[in-house]
């Protein structure tokens, strides 16, 4: 059995500090200075930010931690969900990865943790859920999460499957095609 | 109004999509119908969807007809049936690719050749093994037999040496088949825990793993696995392979490096005439091994105590016009090529029909690179093995010799 990180935000400053180990105490623990495209500075431990290969190969080819690293084109909505996602997993073995190549990859199962962590992004402020479960998936693309990839595109395809023509394309936000583009599609 | 979400990720959406609902979804608008009627999709789709290996990856063209197909594929073999290493009855042709018929039905995505034996990987992640494992201790399989996995773990790569068989988990750790007078025994390899292996390669006598460092680490196949690491400063190595006596690796700078075996003579030596090429992959044999570049050249080198050598066949070098080579291989002393239209193409010495063609009078050699077709009517084959004195083919089934072409993905 593993230990989760843990997310904790730290309410005086107005800064989260996310992604430490509850049972780390003695040992200190590196960490890393995030600062979001819309200002917001989060503070994570290395083995949290090595769930991101982006930060993963930044931390290797720096001698040392680097100072307040600003990160481009991700919100510090998207950020802390990420933090959130990477502290659960960060000592997970066994977490569907988007590199996997077995078959498996897409019939996998969510998981119960994984599930919750989705159907929150859906909630949050009642926004558009596509757009929130894109947004996330840009971020964890740009930042090369493999495994948030998986579940986010995964996510987004368990939403589109059932749905209705007509409803995939206002979930997309495509115009009704014309008669004559739909021919060529139907070919 | 254009899609909010960036191609890439709509292609990885539609690949988590059942394809049930692909061509419902074709039919929503243009870009995804685009997305969905393209070669790298399918390409993309029976890679995740099979366990196709590496080698199998160099196809530019036809995925889509052959993404349909691999849900029947069809395992030929041919050469030297001693041993029961063809896993079939051979009656008195063994000099032409015939089907292992044990293995309709059973979905093989992949094809491996040992020493007196073969393997197949399925597309539900059974590995399978017929002939004689090891010279010494057997044991015998005359048909296709599944070898114990251990629940849960899951096959990501398989490749075969002399009398072992290894595999690489979907967690980057290795597993060692070897036979003992107890059976064929599986061993986990003691690599560092910190580094998940992501590619394997298996020679006759000693295997390899690069790690997520990008070190390599080799191993004589025995049961003692002394490990031995081998690294360059500042450039990672990203794939590797093996054969008698070197080890070879490219690096992610496209270097190409080779060693003995097992660092035996020293550390990795820079081959200047093959670096820097645009190689990005390569497989090992006996005595040759053979580059894979992103342009699409594949290059047969022959090593003679660390000497490379081209010895590249002038009619497999691209020529406008003609279907390319995507994957070679070679045996103790035959070799095959296939090309991107499913035609496989033999030369070297026929070794007790390795060859596959029939050869007139004393013939016992071809110099040029020969088409195979008998036995292989109306078959496209998608993958190739070969061993000591055997081959083997995976194929799938066209009709009227069409070349798989495009068309409409499964139902």
């Amino acid at each position: 059995m593993f230990h989760r990180a843990n997310l904790r935000n730290n309410s005086k400053n107005g800064r989260s500090q996310v992604g430490q180990n509850r049972n780390s105490k003695k040992k200190p623990v590196a960490k890393l200075t995030l600062i979001t495209e819309d200002n917001e500075s989060f503070t994570v431990c290395k083995k949290v930010a090595e769930m991101s290969m982006f930060f993963k190969n930044m931390l290797q080819d720096t001698e040392g931690i680097p100072a307040p690293f600003i990160v481009p084109n991700v919100s510090g909505y998207d950020l802390k969900k990420i933090i959130e996602y990477c502290s659960y997993h960060c000592l997970d073995t066994d977490c569907p990865n988007d590199n996997d190549s077995l078959r498996s990859r897409r019939d996998r199962k969510i998981g119960h943790w994984d599930e919750t962590f989705v159907r929150n992004i859906i909630n949050k402020d009642g926004d558009p859920v596509i757009d929130n479960l894109v947004g996330l998936t840009k971020a964890a693309y740009f930042l090369d999460i493999p495994g948030l990839i998986w579940l986010m595109t995964k996510s987004i395809a368990n939403t589109i499957d059932p749905k209705p023509i007509a409803e995939i394309r206002e979930i997309f936000n495509v115009p009704v095609p014309s008669e004559r583009e739909e021919e060529i599609l139907q070919r | 109004m254009p899609l909010p979400v960036p191609n890439e990720i709509l292609h990885k959406i539609l690949l988590r999509l059942p394809l049930a609902s692909i061509p419902r979804v074709a039919l929503t608008c243009r870009r995804l119908n685009a997305i969905i009627s393209s070669e790298v999709y399918w390409q993309d789709r029976a890679q995740a969807d099979y366990r196709l290996p590496r080698c199998a990856a160099f196809r530019r063209a036809g995925w889509r007809q052959l993404y349909k197909r691999l849900r029947d594929p069809v395992v030929l073999n041919w050469g030297d049936p001693g041993n029961s290493r063809l896993g079939r009855r051979v009656a008195r042709d063994n000099r032409r690719p015939v089907e292992v018929d044990a293995l309709r039905g059973r979905r093989v995505v992949a094809v491996w050749v040992m020493g007196w034996g073969m393997a197949a990987l399925t597309a539900i992640g059974e590995v399978l093994w017929w002939g004689t494992f090891s010279e010494r201790w057997g044991p015998i399989a005359l048909r296709p037999t599944a070898l114990a996995l251990t629940p849960g773990v899951r096959v990501a790569q398989m490749e075969t040496g002399r009398q072992y068989l290894v595999c690489r988990t979907h967690d980057g750790k290795v597993i060692f088949f070897s036979a003992t007078r107890d059976g064929i025994v599986p061993m986990h390899v003691p690599l560092p825990a910190s580094d998940p292996i992501t590619h394997i390669a298996a020679s006759w006598h000693h295997f390899l793993a690069v790690g997520t460092s990008g070190a390599v680490y080799s191993a004589p196949a025995n049961a003692e696995m002394a490990i031995v690491p081998h690294a360059v400063d500042g450039d990672p190595f990203v794939t590797v392979a093996g054969c008698q006596g070197l080890s070879i690796a490219i690096s992610a700078r496209g270097d190409v490096y080779t060693w003995a075996e097992n660092g035996e003579s020293g550390p990795p030596i820079l081959h200047p005439d093959f670096s820097g090429r645009g190689f990005v992959y390569l497989s090992g044999s006996l005595h040759a091994f053979h580059l894979y570049s992103t342009a699409g050249d594949v290059v047969f080198i022959k090593h003679n105590n660390g000497v490379l050598s081209d010895i590249t066949p002038a009619s497999l070098k691209p020529i406008k016009g003609v279907a390319p080579v995507i994957q070679s291989e070679s045996g103790d002393w035959h070799h095959g090529a296939l090309r991107e239209d499913g035609t496989l193409w033999m030369w070297g010495a026929d070794s007790n029909g390795a060859l596959g063609i029939s050869l007139s009078g004393n013939a016992r050699h071809i110099d040029e690179p020969t088409q195979v077709r008998e036995g292989l009517e109306n078959l496209f084959v998608f993958q190739i093995a070969l061993g000591g004195w055997h081959s083997a083919a995976l194929a799938v089934r066209i009709e009227d010799g069409a070349v798989p072409d495009g068309g409409q993905p499964p139902q």
